[in-house]
């Protein structure tokens, strides 16, 4: 019965999310066509693309046909896998960012990961003691965290850690000839991963900690905790068996839904560090007027936020049956 | 309180050895003999004719050769033509071939391949050299396998010049002859004639290139030579530094490192200017605001080029001589430039401004927003303008709007630009001064049309006589330092820099030219 | 009511930043006017923060630049909650097919990634602040237009709502004169909140070297910061710092108001 519900819930889920990602795609296409100038230049990009080739875009997208037209076409492509070709990188746009992919989610998913099990991990602490030395300086340093620019944080960890200090290096995912091979190569990698890691999770790891406090602070005034301490349960089985488990779904749901905030943060980290990723590609593209892979690269994006919000949801119904 | 890398690695060490973790130190000399290049990216293509991509010339230098090499005082020597003889006219060429050349798949080189690469390849594909050949109306034929006469319809005094590696390198007619060439697979794994082939291509990592035992100039110093892509500029600065990058060419570094790098004492470097490149702004003179030479002449007089050269080029330039810059010694007016005419006086300059009858007032400056040398020069121009009274409000644009606001529409009062001329004044220069009617990009965008300097430079481009030509150079200098459609801001200087462990460098007046001759110290 | 200290701090902080904007002429030198003295370290003398590549004053640029960061700031937060009030009372007063269609453009607009969005609109359409601003304002509305949503639906059943009705006042009236000023609070609250993550996505575009080059920012500051990190670390830790203090301003005001009118 609940599997079935479950199974309902989703697919009304996606009965959703799917006009949304279709949305977003005309959205993409409604900036590209207004664009000022030629709207071939938005779908090759500034560089000297054989003239019979501007033509032939010309032709497949329909750019002299209605707009109505133009949209399908558009999105008929998109669905199709195709978005476009980088003259400045020699490669359809989507294997390009599929090259990058992996730097950019070993980046993210780090941080996330670090942000996600270090906030909850602060956030109940802190809601044990309310009040007490521990959860002031933790939600005072959160407060202030959540003020700084991640992309300055870099630049800060950076001058101290790279250059004054000299522990780790300040650019790259790897070192500069290549990653040596076996322990050597994971141990450079990570040296590499450290700072990058740490000034893209700061701010969400401060915001997950104040919302997984607040949230343990509402559990844990309810009447079944009280219960629970009344039967002789422990502190650890109160907090983490009953709170913990009550408290994670609207936690869950800011980690969810604030997704946004990381990929938006890895454009700005990615290109303080030089890190290989898709947010690095973002800046290269826009500096050298790369159209298709800009605009492919915003695609995705967004299209990953509605997934990722999408998934959420589901992962929230899945832990609290109330929804839905 | 900044410790030095040394002394924090030694530091570091005794931590790092705590925590088992590998230092940043000195990368292990490689067993073979091969020298680790840094490029940018990867290039668009392996086939020089094809592309004026600064990396496809890079590796196509050690892969390619052309009929001559330029020296470091642009003197012409023997590469795959031994000797040639010029008519006085300076209308035809007659080049003797080198014997015993072979290509890299073995085929041997001939005349043939010569007369090819200029009537199929260059003249059709080439950015710079196909507009050149038309406009000379250069024929070449080959009347035996050794020698390859080449006709011209004008005279040309640069033609020599022009028939490097860069921008005349010889191609096979085996590989490419009936094929469509620019979809040919050779673009990508190219057969030449030079010291070393190509080896490998794996694309975001790097090219290898390995000696070419067959060479006709015996053996290649170095056994191979590692193309590496550093995408991140600061990453190829850090690589010289750690000895992970044997040489960097000027191009790929960012400036405001490179006083630093001059100061390392595990590398050697070639300061000067090679390939003039001279940074203008040029005057919309035909709206009301520039119109009068006194205007223009004014602002020459409020630009702070010293300034410009130090906190722009971090000292690595040399601020605006003359019309032409000071890349060519031998043009160079000496009683009549800007030094003597345009000394930094805000009160001359406003003076003159006060003459031309313009009073403060805003001017559009545009320019490209990618480059960060335009930036600064454009931010200091407007603190400089400031001062008299004009109010300049920046407009940086993407490259391709900006030669379209600039060229095309002529939407603009103000525009930085900067323009190469390797080898010789008329190949890059000429085109700053000349009418220019059209919309050409890249040209004369002021509305400065002077017959009189038109003909000048047309006489100064055939001429053969080099005496002769610096004296209508210095004729137009005096001209142009009046007149002012541009004012020249600074030259480029560039500085090249490699480990002190390679020797035999640099020969060429292009540092990615003639690493044949280049070897690695053991160490 | 006794103010929290951090609060008044904050206050205090925003204060000092609006009379910069107001008074930069008079506080401090030409931010443009650069000359031959720089890469100056701090408390150097005649420009105690240092100056930077261009030898411009670094006291001066950061003074100047709260005017573009509150600007920007400001705006886009009155912008975002016009809209959003607009969008949210509409969808909550009428319900039925327009509250579904209103609240789906409003997750349209909610899923799309603001920074990236922006970065995509200013690099095809050009730097220049009017863009910045309403780019960031286009992208602000949803949350608040979602709070009031709600509040405007559950109220529009409430006994006072329907005895103004039944007196005779007509719909718009009613919404904006009954219902809205029980919204206030937590509008006020996403307001000041705005603030602050909009100063942070224009320092982000002038880091990418979008921002107004003809004006000061912060992010501008911090773009030309990059290069000369090794060699001038204030032209990166002095913005920057500005930059993180005003926030936190803004999010203590923020949170502090949120505390006091108990909304959540």
């Amino acid at each position: 019965m609940r599997a079935a519900s479950i199974g309902l819930f989703v697919l009304r889920r996606l009965a959703h999310a799917i006009p949304l990602l279709l949305c977003v795609i005309v959205l993409n296409y409604a900036l590209i066509a207004s664009t000022p100038g030629d709207p071939v230049t938005a779908l090759v990009g500034d560089f000297p693309a054989p003239a019979d080739y501007k033509a032939q875009i010309r032709r497949e997208y329909g750019l002299d046909r209605p707009v109505p037209v133009q949209v399908a076409r558009y999105l008929g492509r998109v669905l199709q896998g195709d978005l476009g070709y980088s003259f400045a990188n020699r490669q359809t746009v989507l294997s390009l960012i599929a090259g990058r992919l992996a730097a950019t989610l070993a980046l993210t998913g780090t941080a996330l990961g670090v942000s996600a099990l270090l906030g909850v991990g602060l956030g109940v602490l802190c809601a044990r003691r309310p009040g007490g030395a521990l959860d002031r300086t933790v939600t005072g340093l959160a407060t202030a965290s959540y003020a700084l620019p991640e992309f300055w944080v870099g630049q800060m960890l950076i001058l101290v850690f790279a250059i004054w200090l000299g522990w780790l290096p300040s650019q790259g995912a790897h070192a500069i000839r290549g990653a040596p091979a076996g322990w050597a190569g994971i141990a450079d990698g990570l040296r590499h991963l450290l700072l990058p890691a740490l000034a893209l999770s700061l701010r969400y790891l401060a915001l997950i900690a104040r919302i997984t406090r607040g949230a343990m602070l509402q559990v844990l005034s309810a009447d079944f905790i009280l219960a629970a301490r009344a039967r002789g349960a422990g502190e650890r089985a109160v907090l983490l068996g009953h709170a913990l488990r009550n408290a994670a779904a609207p936690v869950i749901t800011v980690i969810g839904f604030n997704l946004g905030f990381i990929l938006a943060g890895s454009a700005l980290i990615e290109t303080v560090f030089g890190w290989p990723g898709i947010g690095r590609l973002l800046f290269e593209s826009i500096s050298s007027r790369d159209y298709p892979t800009m605009m492919g690269i915003m695609l995705i994006v967004s299209a990953s936020v509605v997934l990722a919000n999408l998934a959420t949801d589901i992962l929230h119904r899945m832990l609290d049956p109330r929804i839905g | 309180m900044r410790l030095t890398r040394r002394e924090l690695a030694r530091l570091g060490a005794g931590a790092g050895a705590a925590l088992a973790l590998p230092w940043p130190g000195r990368a292990p000399a490689a067993p073979a003999a091969s020298a680790v290049l840094g490029i940018d990216a990867d290039p668009p293509t392996l086939n020089p004719a094809m592309s004026t991509d600064y990396a496809t010339g890079d590796v196509a230098a050690k892969i390619f050769e052309g009929l001559v090499w330029l020296d470091r005082n642009y003197v012409p020597q023997p590469s795959l033509a031994t000797s040639w003889t010029v008519t006085p006219d300076a209308k035809t060429y007659t080049f003797t071939l080198r014997d015993g050349v072979t290509w890299h798949d073995g085929k041997p080189f001939t005349a043939e391949d010569v007369v090819f690469t200029f009537g199929e390849i260059l003249a059709k594909y080439h950015p710079r050299t196909s507009a050149v050949l038309k406009t000379i109306g250069a024929v070449a034929t080959a009347p035996d396998p050794k020698t390859v006469v080449v006709t011209l319809q004008k005279g040309y005094a640069p033609f020599l010049v022009q028939m490097s590696v860069f921008d005349a390198p010889i191609l096979p007619k085996h590989l490419f002859a009936g094929t469509d060439i620019p979809a040919n697979p050779a673009n990508q794994a190219p057969v030449g004639t030079g010291p070393f082939r190509f080896a490998g291509w794996t694309r975001g990592a790097g090219i290898r290139a390995s000696r070419n035992t067959a060479w006709w100039g015996g053996a290649a110093g170095l056994d191979e030579i590692i193309f590496q892509v550093v995408p991140t500029p600061a990453n190829r600065s850090a690589g010289l530094e750690t000895g992970e990058i044997d040489a960097v060419v000027d191009f790929y570094l960012p400036k405001p490192d490179e006083p630093r790098l001059m100061r390392d004492t595990s590398l050697q470097f070639r300061k000067g200017i090679n390939i003039p490149a001279v940074y203008f702004l040029a005057f919309n003179t035909a709206r009301p605001v520039f119109a009068k030479k006194e205007a223009r002449q004014a602002l020459a007089c409020a630009i702070d080029r010293p300034r410009l050269v130090q906190q722009v080029m971090n000292g690595l330039a040399r601020p605006g001589y003359g019309a032409f810059g000071d890349g060519f010694k031998w043009l160079l007016e000496t009683q009549d430039n800007y030094a003597t005419r345009y000394p930094l006086d805000p009160s001359k300059a406003h003076a003159l401004l006060a003459q031309a009858g313009i009073a403060g007032q805003t001017v559009s400056l545009v320019y490209d927003a990618a480059r960060p040398q335009l930036r600064a020069t454009a931010q200091i121009i407007r603190d400089n303008a400031h001062q008299i009274g004009l109010d300049v409000s920046l407009q940086p644009l993407e490259r391709a709007v900006a030669i379209e606001r600039v060229f095309t529409q002529h939407d603009f009062d103000l525009t930085l630009q900067s323009y190469f001329s390797a080898g010789d004044p008329a190949i890059g220069y000429s085109r700053m001064y000349l009418t220019q009617t059209g919309n050409k990009a890249l040209t004369n965008a002021t509305g400065y049309s002077n017959p009189e300097v038109d003909r000048l430079l047309g006489e100064a481009s055939v001429a053969p006589d080099r005496d002769h030509r610096a004296d209508l150079y210095r004729q137009l200098q005096r001209i142009l330092n009046d007149d002012l459609p541009s004012v020249v801001l600074y030259d480029e200087e560039t500085v090249d820099f490699a480990t002190k462990r390679l020797t035999g460098l640099w020969p060429a007046i292009d540092a990615r030219d003639q690493w044949g001759g280049v070897r690695l110290a053991a160490g | 009511m006794r103010v929290p200290p951090s609060v008044a701090l904050a206050a205090g902080w925003l204060a000092l930043t609006l009379l910069a904007a107001a008074f930069a002429p008079l506080l401090a030198m030409d931010p443009y006017a650069g000359g031959p003295d720089a890469l100056l370290p701090p408390l150097s003398p005649g420009h105690w923060l240092g100056t930077d590549d261009l030898g411009r004053d670094i006291f001066a640029e950061t003074l100047f630049g709260t005017r573009v960061s509150l600007t920007v700031g400001v705006t886009t937060a009155l912008a975002g909650a016009v809209i959003g009030v607009a969008v949210g009372a509409t969808a909550g007063w009428l319900g039925g097919v327009a509250d579904a269609a209103l609240m789906r453009l409003t997750e349209l607009f909610q899923t799309l990634p603001r920074f990236v969005l922006a970065l995509v609109v200013i690099a095809l359409f050009g730097p220049g602040l009017v863009k910045v601003i309403f780019v960031i304002a286009a992208l602000a509305w949803p949350q608040t237009a979602r709070v009031v949503r709600a509040s405007v639906a559950t109220l529009r059943a409430a006994p006072f709502v329907d005895a103004a009705r039944v007196g005779g006042m007509p719909g718009a009236a009613l919404v904006l004169l009954e219902i809205l000023p029980n919204v206030a609070g937590p509008v006020v609250v996403l307001a000041a909140l705005d603030v602050a993550t909009a100063i942070l996505l224009e320092a982000g575009l002038g880091f990418f070297g979008l921002g107004d080059p003809n004006l000061v920012s912060w992010g501008a500051m911090l773009n030309e910061a990059q290069q000369y990190l090794r060699g001038a670390w204030w032209m990166a830790v002095f913005p920057g710092c500005a930059i993180a203090v005003t926030v936190l301003a803004f999010n203590r005001l923020g949170d502090a108001l949120n505390a006091a009118s108990g909304a959540r």
